[in-house]
This record gives structure tokens, sequence and C-alpha cells, in this order.
């Protein structure tokens, strides 16, 4: 396990520093213009900081795949060859982030196939297992044991993008130092994988939402209706189809408006 | 630093925050003194842009038992983040320049950087007795922040089962989709070269197997000795539903991970080419009971039985909507086969959809997107996948005349397609992806047809 030290809060060291620098003896009116401005600046924080708390960086969360056998944990329980295999209870993927809870016991074997005659010779096969069968070794499902889910951040972090620029058609307006490129990239991709472009119209509709810091979409409309409200719907139904990570913790404002236009070609 | 710098700096900070409170919707300074906006204009326009680059180097063992399974795991999360081609996954002979990393605080991001990585993987395998823990870590080479961590606990004896998890958990995270790689073939293989009891021909016996998506992992499913074919899994990934020969063609459902098996069509008739419906309550499938092939749908315990296709002609291969709507199957009645859709509840509106084919056989609708893949008739000798889009009638091919090519099937996300292949000999199981590149061989061993991809 290697921990992450987590962001220190900057609006504390900025005020430290603004209250610190405002007690030196500078002057009786230098102070005083000193005071009004660490005040405001201290109002200004208290305004404009971001409702939600900074999370720290992801924390590594425990994922057990031991458990009864099943399409996405298999664990021990591999399906044994022509082994018959004894009924075991499903076992879904565990989310992280809730407590993990033993899986319940396997149940007792219930092998009922239609045909007597097929079950006999179904086990005494059981000697002639292909190559890449496993041992015949009766499988009795994984011991339940405890899970050790201890989660703190939540799985989303920042996004990747490539290194050459937000491609994709991604143009960011007048912002030369943009903190996060790679969450506007993500968000791109996110909300492309939702949008059905094939609407037989060409035509451009733009759509304006806000991202919350959580990144939840908040009133997503048309800002700017193509003429077609077939496209005008596909856009707003990708917006809306969205689930995005939270804003990144280097992108300091509460909310992100986003206008966004959609290209239609034919 | 002087005094009258220290001052300079403080006040141009006050001054940033001052024009900050009188004009609230300006940008607010961000903890690197950046502003930054509230607003930004994007356009998106369908390209997918360029993809990230990823960089997978092999996990670090951290007992010494662990080797082996440190190696498989980085190599198949390599294989696994290619798949999607969401990311472009920096080739792994190349990583000989950088230095292995032992912890993360050692990772070599400079050198990363160099090779032109946008992303790099660490991750470390440990394992106690029959037990693995496998922890994972995605940075992002510009920010060296964490972006994915995770710790996987289990069983050592399927190391591939944990970069498979960890892979559709990043494109996940990362991409928003929902990638393939804990998904399973089935399909019908003569690979352990039985003959069938007691008929006058030679045959061999055809089994279903499953296999993990890139065909590793291989197990056989039934064990009857017989011909078996047509394997179609339901929804929850948990049963298979096949034809089997015993001696008459008919449907059964084995329950695969409790060993249960059932015949919902007991018997009554011929029955063939089962299909689960998408909520897994129902299957469809060809009976020839009446006297002659037709389509016929029942709930999975036998109940409901109905007929949806009533004519003269043979009517085969039914397959389900993504919605559960609609049927689209195989019928002979212009003389050749032909696809054709109808009503799954009663076999109304039926309509024709393959109008340009010689021959069309095999229909499989996607189940993500309204769009049907079938064989149709290129040569003499064969048949090409190709698939259809009912929005704008289209039709697209996806195999080129190379072999036989039948039985598509697709994956869940849509993206890829399964089929059977003659091109290198013996019938064979091979992936591509929707738009006809990425070929890859998933078997080798004898020969292998009609493959079932779960979801």
């Amino acid at each position: 396990m290697f921990p992450i030290a987590g962001d220190a809060p900057v609006s504390e060291a900025v005020t430290n520093v603004i209250v610190a620098r405002s007690h030196e003896p500078d002057g009786l009116s230098t102070m005083v213009v000193w005071s009004i401005a660490a005040h405001a600046a201290l109002v200004a924080v208290a305004l404009l900081w971001p409702v939600g708390a900074v999370e720290p960086p992801p924390t590594f969360m425990t994922v057990s795949l031991t458990g009864a056998p099943g399409p996405k944990t298999e664990g021990l329980n591999q399906i044994g060859g022509e082994q018959p295999i004894q009924e075991t209870p499903p076992q879904p993927v565990k989310e992280p982030v809730k407590e993990v809870e033993a899986p319940p016991a396997p149940k007792a074997p219930a092998m009922t196939l239609p045909d007597p005659k097929a079950r006999t010779r179904a086990q005494t096969k059981a000697k002639e297992a292909p190559s890449d069968a496993i041992a015949p070794r009766p499988s009795v499902g994984e011991r339940p044991r405890e899970g050790t889910a201890r989660v703190r951040g939540q799985g989303f972090g920042t996004g990747l993008s490539s290194s050459g620029g937000s491609g994709g058609g991604v143009q960011l307006d007048g912002v030369t130092d943009f903190c996060c490129p790679e969450y506007i990239d993500q968000m791109r991709v996110f909300i492309q994988r939702n949008w059905d472009q094939g609407q037989g119209v060409a035509g451009s509709t733009g759509v304006k939402f806000t991202i919350m810091r959580n990144g939840m979409i908040q009133t997503p409309q048309i800002e700017r209706p193509s003429g077609f409200d077939v496209l005008d719907l596909a856009a707003l139904r990708a917006v809306q189809r969205t689930t995005l990570p939270p804003l990144p913790n280097e992108f300091p404002n509460p909310t992100l408006t986003v206008h966004m236009r959609f290209d239609y070609s034919r | 630093m002087t005094k009258r710098q220290m001052q300079l700096r403080f006040s141009l900070a006050v001054g940033v925050i001052g024009v900050a409170l009188l004009a609230v919707h300006l940008p607010a300074a961000s903890p690197q003194g950046q502003q930054q906006p509230s607003d930004i204009v994007l356009v998106i326009n369908g390209d997918p842009g360029t993809p990230p680059r990823y960089a997978v180097p092999d996990f670090v063992a951290l007992t010494p038992d662990a080797a082996e399974a440190a190696k498989t795991i980085g190599q198949v999360l390599w294989d696994d983040l290619n798949y999607e081609k969401e990311f472009y996954l920096i080739p792994r002979d190349t990583y000989g320049s950088v230095p292995a990393a032992r912890s993360p605080e050692t990772i070599p991001f400079a050198s990363w950087r160099e090779l032109g990585a946008d992303a790099v993987v660490f991750g470390t395998v440990q394992r106690t007795g029959n037990d693995v823990r496998v922890q994972v870590r995605l940075f992002n080479v510009r920010t060296r922040q964490s972006v994915f961590a995770k710790e996987y606990g289990g069983s050592a004896a399927n190391p591939r089962l944990y970069p498979h998890t960890i892979a559709d958990e990043i494109h996940q995270q990362q991409r928003g989709l929902r990638g393939v790689a804990r998904t399973k073939l089935a399909f019908v293989s003569d690979r352990n070269r039985q003959r069938v009891d007691g008929t006058v021909e030679n045959r061999e016996v055809k089994e279903i197997y499953i296999a993990d998506y890139d065909g590793a992992n291989a197990r056989r499913v039934t064990t009857s000795r017989q011909l078996n074919a047509n394997p179609n899994w339901a929804p929850d990934g948990r049963a298979l539903a096949y034809t089997t020969w015993r001696p008459n063609p008919d449907v059964f459902i084995s329950f695969i991970y409790q060993g249960v098996m059932q015949n919902p069509t007991k018997g009554v008739g011929t029955n063939y080419l089962p299909v689960f419906s998408p909520d897994g309550k129902q299957i469809a499938f060809m009976s020839g009971r009446n006297g002659n092939p037709e389509i016929y749908a029942m709930n999975v315990d036998g109940s409901n039985l109905r007929r949806l296709t009533n004519h003269p002609a043979g009517d085969s291969s039914p397959t389900w909507s993504p919605n559960g709507t609609q049927i689209a199957f195989t019928s002979d009645r212009t003389g050749k086969p032909q696809i054709y859709v109808m009503s799954s509840v009663d076999g109304s509106n039926l309509r024709r959809i393959t109008v340009d084919e010689s021959e069309a056989d095999r229909p499989t609708w996607s189940p993500s997107i309204n769009e049907i893949a079938f064989a149709a008739r290129t040569s003499s000798s064969g048949f090409d996948i190709k698939v259809y889009d009912p929005n704008s009638g289209q039709t697209q091919k996806i195999t080129f005349g190379e072999g036989t090519n039948e039985s598509p099937a697709y994956a869940p996300n849509g993206r890829h397609l399964a089929f059977s292949s003659t091109r290198s000999g013996r019938t064979q199981i091979y992936t591509v992806g929707r738009d006809g590149k990425d070929l890859r061989q998933i078997t080798r061993d004898g020969s292998n047809q009609t493959p079932a991809w779960s979801n």
C-alpha cells in the first residue's frame, strides 16, 4: 500500500499568509490598507471557494475476486471440464464503495439432469477430461471470507488525454492555461459515447449545461437550435444520458458551464 | 527576497482577488494562481480524437513465487487495454530504455514522457499460498498523479482474471465504455476427437466449449458424446441454450455454474437453434413439430409456447432485437434464404430486410445498437459477414472473401464480432472489429464453429 498525501487545503495557506502579512509593522496607513484588503480577500475566498471540499487523490480500494463461481467472479472456482459442477449461489461483482459482505454459504449440490443415464455417463467420462480442463476435483465453492474494502476516495480521478492536446475537435475558446485539458477530453469522449450522430441531416446544435463539482450535469438546454428538431433532440439526449466524473481538484471554481456545439455531417 | 518584492507580489494577489470580489462572474484564482474560466466553448463532431498513449510495463512481483503471475498480468492487461482501440498502447518491447520502478515513488516519469506516454500503469503482485493480491495504479505522466488505484485479492489459479477486471474498470472510468475483457465466447468444437457412440456414420463428437474473449482458458461444458450445436448465452451469462442430438435434435439449457440442465422443449418434434430473449425469460427457436421448420417462442421453463411463423417454406435462425419486441430470422419463402423481421409477440408486421443478396442467413441483432449482422453468399463456395443498419438501410461488408465466413455473433458492446471462418484451413473462430479491422484468431485446436458472445 502506498499512501498518497492529500492536497493541503490551499485556502488556509492563502489566508494565513494574508493574516500574517497584515500584522507586519509597516506604518499605520499601510496597515489599514492591508487590513481592508485582507478582509476583502477573506470574503472573496469565502464566497468563491468551491462548495465541495477538495477530495484527496484516490487511495486503494480493495476488490476481492474470490467467491462463488460466476460470469465475472470466478475466483478459485474454474468450471471443471467434464466434471459435474455443484450448485453455488450467484456472486455479484463487489461494489468497492460499500463494505464487502461475505458471500452466502454454498448450497447443497443439486444436480438435476433430465436423463438419469446422462448423469451416469457424465460422471464416468470425467476421467477423459480434455487437456485444457483442470484436474477433476470436486468444486465445493470458495470458502466465504471477509472482504477488506476500506474505501476513502472515489474511483474517479482525473481523466487522461493525449499529450497532443485535447484532440477530437475540442476548441477551448480564449483559454491558454486551462488547468485540466484531460477532463475536457474525458467529457468529450463520455458525451460522444452517448451521442447518436447518424440523423441523416447535416447541421449544428448548441447545447449549454453546467457541471457541478460532483460531476452532475445540471440544466442542459438548447442554446442555439439547428432548425432540425431531431438534431437538437439527439444533442440534448447525449448530454442528459451522460454522467461525468467530479470536476478535477485543480479546477478551483464550484461549477463549469459548457457551451457545446454538436456538428452533424450527413 | 526583499520586503519590497514581497509586498509587490502580495498586492498582485490581492488585486486578483479584489477583482473577483467585484465581479463574481469573472474567473477565480486557482490554487496555482492561474485564472480559470467558469465557461468554456467546445465543438464535438464525432471525431474520435487522438487516443491517449498508455504504457503497461510488467507488474512488480513482491514475492518470488509471484514472478510468473506478474508477467502474465502485465502482458494481458496490455492486450486488454489495446482491444477497444480507445488507447494507443506503446509496444512493450520499447520499454527497455525506461528504468523499472519498484514503487510508485520511483516511477521514472521523465523517461516515460520521453517515450511519449500520457499514462503509465504501475502494479504489484504479492502471493500468499494459493492467494494473490494485485495492486494497480494508473498515473497521469504529465501531472504525476494517480488517477486510478485499486487492489484485488483472490485466487492465484487464474491470473488473467485480474487484468481482465482492471481493463474493464479502466475503460469504464476513463472512457465511459463498457469493455469486454471479462466476457466469454461459447462455441462448438470437435477438439477432443471422440467418436459419436452407436451411429453408423463414423462421426466426431461435437461438444460445447467456453473460453475467455481472447480464447484463453477454454473449458468443455457439455458431456453428451453426441452432436451439440449453436450455443447461445443467457443474458446473465450463467446459462447456455443449445441444440443437442439425443439422438433427435432438441433444445437444452445448461446452467453452467450450477451443473443443472433443463430441456424446455421436452422432445416434442425436432427443435433447433434456441436464442434467449434480452430479458432472459423466453427462448425463440426453430421447430419441425408441425411438419416443416417454423419459428416458435416459449418461456424458459417450457410454458407459454407460441408459433410465430406459418409458411410452407422453411423458417430458421431466429434472433431478438435489443428491446425484445422483434425477431429477425431466415426464410426460404422466396426460394433462396433471405432475412426477415417480425413481431416477437405474434409474428405480425413481417418484412424482408435483405434485398440485394443472393442468399442471406444467420442473422444476429446487435445487443447494443440497432444493427443486424448476417452471412451473405458472395461466391459459389462461400459467405462473407455483412452488417445491416436498419436506420440507413445500408449494408457493410466485414469480411472479404477469405475462406467462407459464417455465424456472426456480436460482443455485448456492439464493437466486435465473432464468427467462424475457413480462411486458415479447418473452421476456426475469429473476432474482428465492427469496422472489419483487427482480425484475431481465437481457436486453433480441432475445428470450431458457431460462436456466441456472453454479456
